[in-house]
């Protein structure tokens, strides 16, 4: 099946007090997941909001499925916004939380309320509150909650903060759920490494209100735009680098007097710099067979 | 209490517990000490209670502080509350300006308050005029008077507890439930209120609480017919403490039981709400 760009930012600029985000532009295809990455302060949650319709875009415009939904008020953009915290009705049961977004008539959608509390194992907590429930059981509840107003994106803020590491598991398997089985589109705002690893098929480098990068994981993880990027991605152990010739394999590469062998064949334009992270590292007692000075994991980039 | 016990007994706090303590069983002891002589010297001539309780003037009057307190209550609920919820959620220019003039009746004398409203509600005054032409409607010496004069003394407590009350609710929620698919009336509706109505109708509550009690404001703009505080008064003047003290001891009972059972009410699985 064809992805289909379901959210396009063209553009997109929005303040929060002295705060300025964007401009912005980039896109999210269904069956496909974007994670925004980015320091505390880099803009995230005023980008998700932007988008939700709670932060008024200043220029630019945010098209979903080929609507303009700009400046649409939040309950009419139909998109799902799962907040870190993940806001669910106290005073409401598990099944009035997920009743909640249903989209027609209480009767039209009963089918759809059932199907939904079955396929996230609700049905035996339908009449409990949500603050008797456990960690795990409210994130089923907010995906549940998500999915019933049938959107066609939907926006992650931070949900894995202060997990522990079995419902972080169960998180991402969830979020992975509404990519694969349900073709949906997935914003998803981290400032996670391991996380964006895991989930993401795309990934932006968000800072200070501007994009740094966008493209897939491993074509931004392996050719950060900058040092910048660079360090967002946890790599920190950087040299400044020249090219010496072509290789078999890729390019010759003169760091610090030690010549080093690229997998890319394509030469960065001017100056740059090798990183090498930290998780490529390994320590052996004696030499491992089949390596001889270079990396096969050697990162090429633009310095500043 | 053990913990309690101990964690006084091992601090030094003590040496300010217990000045504090005392400050405060002043304090209380001022507030208790009248009310218990009252009670107990009406207690002491069951007869004259009696005879009070029975007395159809003192009965109309303590009937209608109830009627006119309740219906203040509920006006500065639907007055108040929206404005409540405006002061809590949107920012506008002048709105210390505006939460000023909500707490200005506090600190009017309250006999300058019912000259005030008698000015405006009078049958030459601004609002009431055109009232009395168009309605009907006299608020001089009449139960509206009685409201309108109560209201002006009682709303600055409602819209404070309220605005209170739903700033407690959690904007994220709000946000939560307007992504999926609520208006802001379906939000008002469907979450605000529900998670605050009990601080909402404690907010009427204390508004009923002051309205009842109501002398200063109300004696100016109607002497007749007579509040249970005007007729205790008017007991007061005309036949001297004993007679004022029995009907006193009953409109204390009333004030106390319904204060009570409202604050109950309002109350009840407020923990639920909580956890």
């Amino acid at each position: 099946m064809m992805n289909q760009e379901v959210l396009q930012v063209q553009g997109l600029t929005t303040r929060r007090g002295d705060f300025q985000l964007g401009p912005l532009a980039f896109s999210v295809a269904s069956g496909s997941c974007l994670a925004i990455q980015g320091i505390n302060g880099a803009g995230k949650t005023t980008l998700l909001e932007a988008i939700a319709g709670f932060s008024p875009a200043q220029a630019g415009c945010l098209m979903l499925q080929g609507r303009d939904i700009t400046a649409e008020a939040p309950e009419l953009r139909r998109i799902a916004y799962v907040p870190q915290d993940l806001a669910l009705f106290p005073h409401l049961t598990v099944e009035g939380n997920v009743a909640f977004g249903l989209r027609d008539g209480r009767r039209a959608s009963r089918g759809v309320l059932k199907r939904l509390l079955d396929e996230f194992k609700l049905n035996h907590l339908r009449t409990s509150y949500p603050q008797q429930l456990s960690r795990g059981q409210r994130q089923r509840v907010a995906l549940a909650r998500a999915l019933a107003m049938e959107p066609s994106l939907v926006l992650f803020d931070e949900p894995s903060v202060n997990l522990d590491a079995t419902s972080c598991e169960a998180l991402h398997l969830g979020v992975r759920r509404l990519v694969q089985e349900y073709d949906l589109a997935v914003l998803y705002v981290t400032h996670h490494q391991s996380e964006v690893a895991r989930l993401a098929d795309h990934v932006a480098i968000l800072s200070d209100g501007r994009l740094l990068q966008t493209g897939s994981y491993s074509e931004v993880h392996a050719r950060p735009a900058d040092t910048c990027v660079a360090s967002h991605l946890g790599i920190d152990n950087l040299w400044s680098a020249s090219i010496v010739g072509k290789s078999a394999r890729g390019l010759r590469i003169d760091v610090d007097g030690h010549i080093l062998e690229s997998s890319t064949a394509i030469p960065p334009r001017g100056p740059f710099c090798v990183g090498l992270s930290a998780g490529d590292i390994e320590i052996a007692r004696s030499r491992p067979q089949g390596i001889n000075n270079c990396s096969s994991n050697t990162l090429a980039l633009r310095s500043e | 209490m053990a913990q309690f016990v101990r964690s006084l007994h091992s601090s030094r706090e003590l040496r300010v517990v217990i000045p504090f303590a005392l400050l405060g069983t002043i304090f209380l002891a001022s507030i208790v000490l009248p009310l218990a002589v009252l009670s107990i010297d009406a207690l002491s001539a069951p007869g004259e209670l009696a005879r009070v309780a029975s007395d159809s003037e003192a009965q109309s009057a303590v009937l209608l502080s109830l009627e006119a307190a309740l219906l203040t209550a509920v006006m500065a609920g639907l007055l108040g509350i929206p404005l409540a919820w405006l002061l809590a959620r949107v920012e506008f220019p002048g709105k210390g300006l505006i939460q000023a003039l909500v707490d200005v009746p506090l600190t009017v004398p309250h006999v300058v308050a019912g000259i005030a409203v008698l000015f405006v509600y009078g049958r030459r005054g601004l609002i009431g005029a055109p009232l009395h032409h168009l309605f009907g409607l006299t608020f001089w010496g009449s139960l509206p008077g009685i409201v309108v004069a109560m209201l002006f003394v009682s709303a600055p407590f409602t819209v404070s507890a309220a605005r209170l009350a739903l700033e407690a609710v959690d904007p994220r929620l709000e946000r939560a439930a307007r992504s999926l698919g609520a208006g802001p009336w379906r939000v008002l509706w469907s979450v605000v209120l529900p998670l605050s109505w009990r601080g909402l109708l404690t907010a009427m509550t204390l508004g009923y609480a002051r309205a009842v009690s109501e002398f200063g404001s109300v004696v100016i703009i109607a002497y007749y017919p007579m509040t249970a505080p005007v007729k205790i008064y008017d007991l007061f003047l005309r036949f001297g403490l004993p007679e004022a003290l029995a009907l006193s001891f009953i409109v204390l009972v009333i004030s106390l039981f319904i204060f009570i059972a409202l604050r109950v009410l309002a109350g009840s699985g407020r923990q639920k709400d909580i956890e």
